[in-house]
């Protein structure tokens, strides 16, 4: 796996959609692999919320019987936290502003999350 | 491209013509601006009622962030007023609000949002009229009917506030020209400056010690303004990690991105800041696989699931596991 390249992927995000504040790689068990804060934020924290948020909308979405989960979305008076899944055993979380355009960020997820997904299984394009 | 030429000085092209267009057609729509950070002006009748973009705090953040008004306050409003779609009225008539100064916001987060627009790039311009259910505009006067209000309460729940006709509609509204006189006449002050910060695209980097630059910030050759202007001075200055855009700033104060513009291109001419390069600025990325992969001589990667090995092995310290403090076991057993 390319560390640097998990790293770009990630700041390239940041870069690229207006409105992201903070990014964070995890594995799905709450550990920390890369992460792109701010000095207030504590990436660790992050990722362990992020890991039990998305595991609890994984089951309220098997649960309800609304098809795969696509992302989970905590909205703010400030701004939102998005979770999104990486293959089985990683994840997303981005924590944006209130100009966060949540469209233009899905748009841009799509691919990352699969190359994050590569990258994070070793595999190359 | 010489250091002045990185801000427009006019609307964009596309924008200008599109706008000019539809207001002599006296149209009522939306007006798309594909780019970075783009956005959306929105027309009634050929006035503008509305800006809003993604590089620009909106009426809301403006009001909230800065502390204005309280949270709970701005909920409790909302769910009084909205549903009749007069979320406006009801922030002035609690008090929240000065009539005055709720148009006051409105009409600067308008322009604020009309200056990201233009002070970034325009890809690309689409004209939106307005689905053919979508009743009133809101801001007609007191007719304001039920289906503008069933549109503001929809979009609420779904996107950030507002696709349809935001509360905002109702409270200001602009003529094209005055939109465009505004909006080129804070690029050409912005341009003034020997190097002007791009406000969605230059990160800014705090130069001196932060106990120095504190020290410093009333005595650069442009400080000396009005008092509020210190304060903002002293805020950005504090807020410039390295990572945040100008932007960034103006969401996190819930102050106008012009004026946290304005001040980041004076901090910078005063050398009390810098415009850190894209990729290397702002080093709290981290990767953490990097040095745990490193240090133990990899743990047979063949561990089955789909992780890479670094995260695999990470997790087992490189020491051995670490010991937790136990009871004493005739302690428990008794």
């Amino acid at each position: 796996m390319s560390q640097e390249a998990l790293v770009a992927e990630i700041r390239g995000l940041r870069e690229r959609v207006p409105g992201i504040t903070d990014a964070a790689v995890a594995a799905v068990d709450g550990l920390l692999v890369a992460a792109d804060t701010a000095a207030e934020i504590d990436p660790e924290s992050l990722a362990a919320l992020a890991a039990a948020g998305l595991g609890l909308a994984r089951r309220t979405a098997a649960v309800s019987g609304r098809g795969p989960l696509r992302q989970t979305v905590t909205h703010c008076g400030g701004g939102y936290a998005v979770i999104y899944a990486v293959g089985d055993t990683a994840l997303l979380a981005v924590l944006g502003d209130e100009g966060l355009d949540l469209g233009r960020l899905h748009l841009e997820t799509g691919a990352l999350i699969e190359r994050l997904d590569d990258l994070l299984c070793g595999r190359t394009r | 491209m010489s250091e002045r030429d990185r801000i427009a000085r006019v609307l964009p092209e596309e924008v200008l013509a599109a706008l000019t267009a539809q207001s002599r057609a006296a149209a009522t729509g939306t007006l798309w601006a594909a780019g970075d950070p783009g956005g959306l002006l929105r027309l009634d009748g050929g006035r503008i009622t509305g800006a809003e973009s993604p590089g620009a705090p909106g009426a809301e953040a403006l009001l909230l962030r800065s502390g204005r008004i309280l949270e709970a306050s701005w909920v409790a409003a909302y769910q009084a007023g909205a549903p009749s779609g007069r979320f406006a009225v009801e922030l002035v008539r609690r008090g929240l609000v000065g009539a005055a100064e709720l148009e006051t916001v409105c009409l600067m987060a308008l322009f604020d949002a009309a200056f990201a627009i233009a002070a970034g790039t325009v890809e690309e311009c689409r004209w939106e009229p307005p689905p053919p259910d979508a009743g009133p505009v809101a801001g007609n006067g007191a007719g304001a009917g039920a289906g503008a209000a069933v549109g503001t309460d929809a979009a609420f729940g779904a996107e950030p506030v507002g696709r349809e006709q935001p509360w905002t509609s109702a409270v200001t509204r602009v003529d094209a020209w005055q939109l465009r006189a505004e909006t080129e006449r804070r690029l050409v002050a912005l341009a003034q400056f020997p190097t002007p910060v791009r406000p969605g695209r230059d990160r800014l980097a705090a130069v001196a010690e932060p106990a120095a630059a504190q020290a410093a910030v009333g005595a650069g050759p442009n400080a000396g303004g009005p008092r509020a202007a210190g304060g903002l001075r002293r805020e950005v200055l504090g807020l410039a990690d390295g990572r945040r855009t100008a932007r960034d700033i103006a969401f996190l104060l819930g102050r106008g991105v012009y004026p946290v513009t304005v001040e980041a291109s004076r901090l910078l001419a005063d050398g009390l800041v810098r415009i850190g390069s894209a990729n290397r600025e702002g080093g709290e990325v981290r990767a953490l696989l990097a040095p745990r992969h490193a240090a133990p001589p990899a743990a047979p990667s063949g561990i089955a699931s789909g992780i890479p090995s670094g995260v695999s092995s990470g997790v087992a310290d490189p020491a051995g596991p670490v010991r937790l403090p136990r009871r004493q076991s005739r302690v428990s057993g008794s």
